[in-house]
């Protein structure tokens, strides 16, 4: 009895060595490194055992860079905002409706996760660009006369991602909104609340975790997205990813690429955390 | 003052070619418990659902305190409404849960508490308003409900089966608890359920409902002794069915398979007409020998297939010899059951106890 109780108790531990070993070896080891080598000193394309923190001061100096990181968090923010406004009256409708077609719904409105990123960015490339559609209706409807450079640009990225990640913030909100049992809102109405104050006081307080979770779900993964700013942005509009990039495969510095990661990783990381416990909180009220 | 504080005139709700609710009419006077009672799928919800103003009839009107309502949306109503999962919400104390309805009409500050505390301590549950709905057992959530529903003095109370989520015993005391705090606050009620047993104790009036429509409204004593269709005698109790003809214009039946009797209840029965005779088990007689009293009684041979021990009663089942069962309820009253399985028997009742219902 004892023996299969303390059994019991080693089971989980086993289920977890297996996963714990992978991400050690591949995630936290690589990790370390690159947070080591960001306070070394590369030396004509070549790492130098010589430890320094000039990475760190010519990021937070070089306007270029320092305004990539705030284009970055600029981006995520924007984006973050976007999808969760966006997807909340269709996660609530998908939530709520009696259609025989729900099933089908919710399959499009997840469907772009379908097709690959950069398909869904070249489509934007497609739409955006000097020559794209979104310029050849403007003409036509005489909204302008002279077409417009839509893209590279900050704006673009932002479309391009919100779109992207759209899906996620629907799927996360889903999750929310569909675990408010329908009666509260009738109960409420019931007690004379109008569906505004409805929804102020009873739908958007128990979602708020859900409109937390899908926005920083959009924050973290446009914040660290590659191929979107490759594609929709320029040398003038770069992010963290792009720069990143740029100094490990053509500048051949690793140590900047390597400070601008730990920037990048640590700033999203104290982000979870502010998150996460604005989160417990409402959970807990 | 309006007559009636509820009037439901012709009312109709119909999804596609389900006709959920099919013509209902049915007043409720001002301060009386009426309960809409039937079996799931009955309509008795959405009829609930359309007075609260969930969702729109097709057709028809809802009169509230005299004035048509059926165009209004819940919020402007003036209703109060306890539901089945009683809906309470979480992320509010049992104090801000009652207030919310009082904050709704924008009462001044000093009023809510008060109210509140009144309602609270109306369900028993002065003290506790701090706590959150999830810290609370079933019985005092279905309070917080009522406090939350009361509070606001609403025009109607209704009550969406609010008892079938809790234990039975505390079932029981909720029943004699609801039916307390209305007869003391004197509160117009609408109560929905299927469980006649809560119909029967608690009401003024009972509308047994059947396929969106209402079968019989009447005091539960008069929904149980006199049912007027065949479905309301099965639903409400239990009930021995034979099958029987009218003899003559006299009104006297001649039961399939036993004898002739008169003196039941029925109403003029044009002669020939084909009848349902319907008895209770608790009024209906098992012995060996033949009952003799003539048209007064009637009576059935037939052999007992069971005899179930229930503790309170005793239950003889008895196979007719048309091949139907009935049975036959006796009060443990310390006698021993007369019969055993496989006896001949004759089961019988007096004519006055027989209804006499259209086939």
């Amino acid at each position: 009895m004892s023996k299969a109780v303390s059994l019991q108790d080693r089971r989980p531990w086993l289920i977890a060595f297996l996963p714990a070993v992978f991400l050690f070896v591949f995630f936290g080891l690589p990790n370390a490194m690159l947070l080591s080598i960001s306070f070394l000193k590369t030396e004509a394309q070549q790492l130098t055992g010589e430890l320094t923190l000039d990475n760190y001061v010519f990021l937070f100096t070089e306007q270029t860079y320092l305004e990539a990181l705030l284009r970055t968090f600029f981006v995520g923010v924007s984006v973050g905002i976007l999808d969760v406004v966006l997807a909340f009256p269709l996660a609530y409708f998908l939530v709520r409706t009696n259609s025989r077609w729900r099933g089908l719904l919710i399959a499009l409105a997840l469907a772009p996760l379908l097709a690959s990123v950069v398909v869904r960015t070249y489509g934007w490339y497609v739409i955006l660009n000097r020559f794209g559609v979104a310029n050849d209706v403007m003409l036509w409807l005489g909204v302008i006369e002279q077409r417009l450079t839509l893209m590279p640009s900050t704006g673009a990225i932002i479309i391009g991602l919100a779109h992207s990640l759209l899906p996620y913030a629907v799927l996360t909100l889903m999750g929310a909104l569909g675990g408010i049992n329908p009666s509260l809102e009738k109960a409420a109405m019931s007690l004379g609340a109008s569906r505004f104050r409805c929804f102020v006081e009873v739908v958007l307080p128990l979602a708020l975790p859900g409109l937390i979770g899908g926005f920083i779900l959009s924050f973290s993964v446009a914040i660290s997205a590659y191929a979107t700013p490759a594609i929709l942005g320029g040398p003038a509009t770069q992010v963290m990813a792009t720069a990143i990039y740029g100094f490990m495969t053509q500048l051949l510095d690793w140590s900047i690429g390597a400070a601008m990661a730990v920037v990048l990783i640590v700033s999203s990381l104290l982000l979870f955390y502010l998150a996460a416990r604005a989160g417990a909180r409402t959970a807990s009220l | 003052m309006a007559e009636f504080a509820l009037e439901l005139q012709g009312l109709e709700k119909t999804y596609g070619a389900a006709r959920a609710v099919d013509g209902i009419d049915l007043q409720v006077h001002t301060g009386e418990f009426l309960t809409l009672l039937g079996p799931s799928g009955c309509g008795k919800t959405t009829t609930l659902g359309l007075i609260a103003g969930f969702f729109p009839p097709t057709a028809g009107e809802i009169m509230l305190a005299g004035k048509p309502v059926a165009a209004l949306p819940p919020f402007k109503r003036d209703i109060g409404v306890v539901f089945q999962d009683y809906a309470l919400f979480p992320h509010m104390t049992v104090e801000q849960n009652v207030a919310f309805g009082l904050r709704m009409r924008r009462l001044p500050k000093a009023e809510i508490k008060t109210r509140v505390e009144e309602a609270l301590s109306l369900v028993k549950l002065t003290g506790l308003g701090e706590r959150k709905p999830l810290e609370m057992s079933g019985g005092q959530r279905q309070r917080v409900a009522l406090a939350r529903a009361l509070v606001i003095r609403p025009t109607i109370l209704l009550l969406d089966e609010p008892l079938s989520n809790l234990d039975l015993k505390l079932r029981e005391d909720m029943r004699v608890e609801i039916a307390r705090i209305q007869r003391k606050l004197g509160i117009t009620t609408v109560f929905v359920t299927h469980d006649q047993g809560e119909a029967l104790v608690m009401s003024d009036r009972i509308a047994v409902m059947n396929a969106g429509r209402i079968e019989q409204v009447g005091p539960p004593t008069d929904i149980y002794e006199h049912p007027a269709s065949r479905f309301v005698a099965q639903f409400i109790g239990r009930m021995n069915f034979y099958q029987g003809r009218v003899m003559d214009d006299a009104g006297r039946i001649e039961l399939v398979g036993g004898n002739v009797i008169s003196g039941h209840d029925a109403q003029e029965l044009a002669a020939g007409t084909t009848v349902h005779v319907a008895v209770r088990p608790e009024r209906t007689r098992i012995s060996k020998d033949m009952p003799a009293a003539g048209e007064a009684v009637m009576a059935l041979k037939g052999r007992v297939s069971d005899v179930l021990f229930l503790g309170a009663a005793r239950e003889v089942h008895v196979q007719y010899q048309d091949g139907r069962f009935g049975c036959v309820e006796l009060p443990n009253n310390g006698a021993p059951v007369p019969v055993a399985a496989g006896d001949e028997v004759w089961m019988s009742a007096d004519a006055s106890c027989c209804h006499v219902l259209p086939a």
